[in-house]
């Protein structure tokens, strides 16, 4: 195929830099670089003109949304450094998955398999319930706990697993981009030889490899059915990682970055590894580690007295685990061949993950190291709050002015309780932290509106008003979309009533949503998924949205 | 395509990057024998 016969509007979508980025033909680390970003354009182009699937793979899901139901779990507990002081803290690692999340359509492929999210950082909160505090294989799983226990022993002090962001490849080994990206290439028109070289690979390391088009792979690569007690984690990685190279890429393999984007907590998704404090927990010292079926990815289920919350920030595990550090700041490696030598500092980060003797007490010293290192970095302790009187008053003021078409007592037009509004500030304070993340990791792209993570709350929202998946708009959908949007309020003191009253009246006078969001793109930003609201729902489903909290 | 590319195994630990024959699975993960070493502390 000659460039010429490739759709310019793929040509055109396809070289924005944020799909350079999802299609792996840009590296973030070099994005800031123009030279870099042309070259990568380059490369994406003459793959284009080489690989008519890749075309056909581009137009199939370029500008395509993910589709999801989220099943909420509560809202993210927020505790001080000050109330982590007089425990024993011992890291627990984990990927960055995002908790509570159904991916039903991923970027315009129907999965007939739901790919349900069920581990990463917040597995602590939502299985509180079922006495669960995290989850590994074994001997893993039993190697914490060994942790807990030892920590213990040593410092007779209730002991606190506090969460510690592993690499991005740890999020391979977790089930969701490997079921997602089997789903999508079995959409895909994918050349024979491609499969066939794919399968090869697999089976230099995996003798066993049943092959991209067996019936059965699925169920090989989740470790279930027959393929229940393998060790499927590991060939998921490897899946993940070969799917992921250039070879494959060029011929229109699924992008793994893109499906990681939709599968992974976004206040985690560029934290730097390491990055500690997200969750916490109370270790249940001495009790035993049994199996359990609340993962899909894992095994065994290390029990916990009960989830701790997590602090606003996150910090280094350097300054979250100080002695430990010192410690391994002295370890030489143990080579069976060669001289032993200090350990580099991705060691020191891997044997957070796996050495089993590892704690810190979190004593002043401890705690004024946490300080010192949130002044330096200006981190908030807590939520600012919104000044519940002065966010709820505006509120209700604007729905005193609504004719009566809207409950006003309570909570607010929208059920924005004081927990809420402290909920949405953490969430502000985090997006603005993702946003610094996103400028030091894209450099002068950060700007550009094409970042993902640069989106404003109303620009998601407005985006996942589209996507929105219809017959599943259940109480907790609800609940969860109202959730979202009394986010943008803190934004804005613009009449949500009068936006919604606009979103209403475009429907009745027949405008599409799409045709009039781009209409009236120079309104206020937080105006426009909130007429889209009113669009959506009308003034019964925004009644409804108020009755689910 | 290149018969000769290979893909890289990164250890589950360190997340650095390794020939398959200098990584190992311990536990369903594949690591590196430094990271190997401190699991068995």
């Amino acid at each position: 195929m000659a460039k010429s016969d490739v759709p310019k509007w793929i040509i055109e979508q396809g070289s924005e830099v944020v799909n350079l980025l999802r299609t792996g033909f840009l590296k973030s680390e070099s994005a800031s670089e123009p030279k870099n970003v042309n070259a990568a354009r380059k490369k994406y182009l003459k793959a284009l003109a080489e690989n008519p699937s890749l075309v056909e793979a581009e137009s199939m899901r370029l500008g395509q949304e993910t589709k999801r139901i989220i099943n909420p779990y509560g809202e993210r507990k927020i505790i001080t450094p000050e109330s982590l002081q007089g425990n024993t803290i011992v890291p627990i690692v984990g990927d960055r998955t995002y908790t509570g999340h159904t991916i039903v359509d991923s970027q315009g492929f129907d999965l007939s398999e739901d790919v349900k999210v069920d581990g990463g950082a917040g597995f602590a909160q939502a299985m509180e319930k079922f006495g669960l505090g995290w989850a590994s294989n074994n001997p893993m799983a039993q190697n914490k706990q060994n942790n807990f226990d030892f920590a213990a022993n040593k410092t007779d002090s209730p002991v606190v697993g506090v969460f510690s962001a592993m690499g991005d490849d740890s999020n391979n080994f977790a089930t969701p981009i490997a079921n997602i990206t089997t789903q999508q290439l079995q959409q895909l028109p994918i050349p024979k030889h491609a499969v066939d070289d794919f399968d090869r690979r697999m089976r230099v390391k995996y003798k066993n490899w049943l092959g991209l088009e067996h019936p059965e792979v699925l169920d090989q690569l989740m470790g279930r059915n027959e393929f229940a007690g393998t060790k499927s984690g590991a060939v998921r990685s490897r899946f993940v990682k070969t799917a992921d190279s250039a070879a494959f890429r060029d011929v229109g393999f699924p992008s793994r970055n893109q499906i990681r984007d939709d599968v992974v907590e976004p206040d985690l998704l560029n934290v730097p590894i390491g990055s500690s404090g997200y969750t916490t927990f109370k270790a249940d010292i001495g009790a035993s580690v049994d199996p359990m079926d609340k993962n899909v990815s894992y095994t065994h289920g290390i029990k916990t007295l009960g989830y701790n919350g997590g602090l606003f920030n996150q910090y280094p595990a350097r300054v979250m685990f100080p002695d430990v550090f010192n410690h391994l700041d002295q370890k030489f490696t143990n080579p069976k061949k060669g001289t032993p030598r200090p350990f580099s500092e991705a060691e020191k980060n891997g044997s957070l993950v796996m050495n089993p003797k590892l704690y810190q007490r979190t004593n002043q010293q401890w705690l004024d190291g946490m300080m010192d290192y949130g002044e330096k970095n200006n981190f908030k302790l807590m939520p600012a709050g919104l000044g519940a009187g002065g966010l709820l008053a505006s509120i209700n003021s604007q729905a005193n002015e609504m004719e009566g078409q809207y409950s006003t007592d309570g909570l607010g037009v929208l059920g924005i309780t004081p927990e809420m509004s402290a909920a949405m500030a953490q969430r502000d304070a985090l997006d603005q932290q993702r946003m610094a993340a996103d400028e030091q990791r894209y450099g002068q792209y950060a700007d550009d509106q094409m970042m993902p993570r640069e989106q404003t709350y109303s620009e998601q929202l407005g985006n996942y008003l589209a996507g929105l998946h219809y017959g599943n708009d259940d109480s907790r959908s609800q609940a969860y979309f109202a959730q979202n949007i009394s986010n943008i309020l803190d934004f804005t003191p613009v009449g949500s009533v009068d936006a919604l009253k606009l979103g209403a009246q475009q429907r009745e006078a027949g405008n599409s949503f799409e045709g009039w969001l781009n209409s009236i793109g120079g309104a206020a930003e937080a105006a426009i998924p909130l007429a889209g609201l009113g669009y959506k729902y009308g003034k019964k489903g925004v009644q409804g949205l108020m009755e689910a909290f | 395509m290149s018969n000769n590319e290979e893909v890289k195994e990164t250890c589950a630990a360190c997340s650095q990057e390794f020939k398959s024959i200098d990584v190992i699975e311990w536990s369903g993960l594949t690591v590196c024998e430094v990271c190997a070493s401190e699991a068995e502390q």
